[in-house]
């Protein structure tokens, strides 16, 4: 794959790329948007172990997927050694969507572990099939199914009186 | 809740992002730094001679294969040479050493006349 045509795949999936990472963010933008760069940069270094013929978006997702990961894991690690006063900094910032009427949806989904909230976001917000979801997070389709079952489960019970 | 309302949900909260050049502009400085970085070492691999070892490995085979062939005399089986050729001119035109083809045949009429020069003393 050339450069011009890796941009042009970027160029397209870059959209739903960032809207999955903004909810899997709770809506914070910078944070999400600087995932997205990581996971496209990696996937551009890494181009030279992309198959010809596979599935291009199925392997950024892989990607990003890995990077919210250890994202999650940095940013657990540093809440943790934060005082007080640092500490309601950081959750001010995590609510920086200007749409307050997202915040119970956001809440319902922040209720998920981690890969409940993969999956659900996935399949509900960007349309995959439970095929991709199982590439993309590297585990069984029947762990995809389970995932959703559960993650339905629970935004059932959190959004039954949802209107936005 | 149905499964088409959480799809339903999900659709209506899909945000919209106004600035797509300026995350393309973005990821496209990111790259062009990435080649920047990559390019030499790209280059100082493309010329490494480490990674023509295949080739240099054929030439070493080759040049080996000419000393071998061309150069070094070969040590197979000794050819006679000619007969004819080996002789003196006398000894090709004279009448009497033509009926010789061979060395073998003139050592043998050699060891034959010996004999019977050997005879002919001891019969004096």
């Amino acid at each position: 794959m050339t450069r011009e045509q890796f941009t042009q795949f970027a160029r397209n999936e870059q959209k739903g790329l960032r809207r999955f990472l903004l909810a899997s963010f709770r809506g914070n933008r910078e944070e999400a948007d600087d995932v997205a760069q990581e996971a496209l940069l990696k996937a551009y270094m890494a181009l030279s172990t992309f198959k010809d013929g596979t599935n291009f978006s199925t392997w950024l997702y892989h990607i990003a997927y890995n990077c919210l990961i250890d994202h999650y894991r940095k940013a657990a690690n540093s809440v943790l050694s934060l005082d007080i006063e640092q500490a309601h900094e950081v959750l001010s910032d995590m609510n920086s969507d200007d749409s307050f009427q997202y915040q119970d949806l956001h809440c319902a989904i922040d209720g998920l572990t981690t890969s409940e909230r993969t999956a659900v976001l996935l399949f509900y917000m960007e349309d995959r099939s439970i095929k991709e979801i199982s590439s993309i997070m590297s585990v069984a389709v029947g762990t995809v199914k389970s995932l959703l079952s559960r993650g339905r489960e629970h935004l059932r019970n959190q959004l039954k009186e949802y209107n936005p | 809740m149905k499964d088409q309302n959480l799809h339903d949900i999900f659709h209506d909260y899909r945000p919209a992002f106004g600035d797509d050049e300026k995350f393309m502009n973005r990821l496209i400085e990111q790259m062009d730094v990435i080649d920047r970085t990559t390019s030499h070492v790209q280059l100082d691999t493309v010329h490494s001679p480490y990674r023509l070892w295949p080739l240099w490995m054929a030439g070493i085979a080759a040049a080996i294969a000419i000393v071998v062939l061309v150069v070094k005399e070969p040590t197979t089986s000794y050819v006679e040479p000619d007969f004819q050729s080996r002789l003196p001119e006398y000894y090709i035109t004279d009448p009497m050493h033509q009926q010789f083809s061979s060395y073998d045949e003139i050592v043998s009429e050699i060891e034959e006349s010996g004999r019977q020069l050997q005879q002919a003393i001891a019969r004096l």
